[in-house]
């Protein structure tokens, strides 16, 4: 049993495809996605609707991609708990994302217990 | 501005092949079936998922496969038959492209060079337009998979 079990998520990505592969994840390790988004303006709508313990966020989206999602986020709500889910994961990416408050990153393509391990590891 | 050399080349094949063999099993040992500058200048097979991208290098990276590798591919990564390539199966792939190009960056921002990733777009049904009045002689690289042959083309400015 993980410690994010019982949790709820928001899943921000731009394609379906992963939105999905996600939720198998999470769903899997017994949180409950409460919200997806496809864009950040989106997630921001969704976010202050349901309020999840976390959001998994991708980067490179249309409209707001994932680190002005993040800023925009955390400026909503300070305590917002962020992880970054994208395959662009340069170390100056990574930076940006933290520093713009993001909690951790996980790079795509993922093996599904380092998803669970690296958010059980935000929460521990 | 980044003149195309074998080492940009590399860092986008390189992650091509290995995204390919971790998400798609059954894709066997990926290998450089040709390379050639592409003189038609637009993508061989009928779908193309295409990846612009920005900064030290300026263009354009597109996938193209026939419709039914496309088809295999997504069956793959989606964990189920599908009948058509709909919204499901192009989302698959236009997701292993944004990981290639993706990963690619990582590879590249090691050599220092740093790129930005627009969002991927899909295309079916009409061979986009690869080459271009400021990239005349894109890169077209030929992969074989045990899924058959797709080709990896880079067309930077």
């Amino acid at each position: 049993m993980s410690n994010i079990e019982g949790k709820t998520v928001m899943i921000v990505d731009d394609t379906s495809f992963m939105r999905k592969m996600l939720k198998v994840v999470l769903e899997g390790a017994g949180c409950t996605v409460v919200a997806e988004a496809g864009d950040g303006a989106d997630a921001l709508e969704k976010y202050q609707e349901h309020k999840p313990d976390f959001v998994t966020m991708d980067i490179v989206m249309p409209q707001m991609d994932g680190i002005a999602s993040v800023k925009a986020l955390r400026s909503i709500d300070p305590d917002a708990t962020i992880i970054m889910v994208s395959s662009a994961g340069q170390d100056s990416k990574v930076m940006e994302a933290k520093e713009a408050g993001a909690s951790n990153f996980i790079l795509k393509p993922f093996e599904e217990k380092n998803v669970v391990n690296i958010i059980s590891s935000v929460f521990s | 501005m980044l003149k195309l050399s074998s080492e940009i080349v590399n860092a986008f094949l390189d992650p091509c092949i290995s995204v390919f063999e971790q998400v798609i099993s059954t894709s066997g040992t990926l290998e450089v079936n040709d390379t050639y500058i592409n003189k038609l200048k637009v993508s061989p097979y009928e779908v193309s998922v295409s990846s612009m991208v920005s900064g030290d290098l300026d263009g354009k990276i597109v996938l193209s496969v026939s419709t039914e590798m496309a088809m295999e591919i997504a069956e793959q990564m989606m964990g189920e038959m599908i009948n058509s390539l709909n919204s499901d199966a192009q989302s698959a792939i236009t997701e292993l492209v944004t990981m290639i190009v993706g990963n690619a960056s990582v590879k590249l921002s090691k050599l220092n060079h740093n790129i930005k990733m627009a969002p991927v777009e899909f295309s079916y049904g009409s061979h986009v337009e690869i080459g271009s009045v400021e990239c005349p002689y894109p890169v077209s690289i030929s992969i074989k998979s045990d899924l058959g042959i797709f080709e990896l083309d880079l067309a930077f400015y």
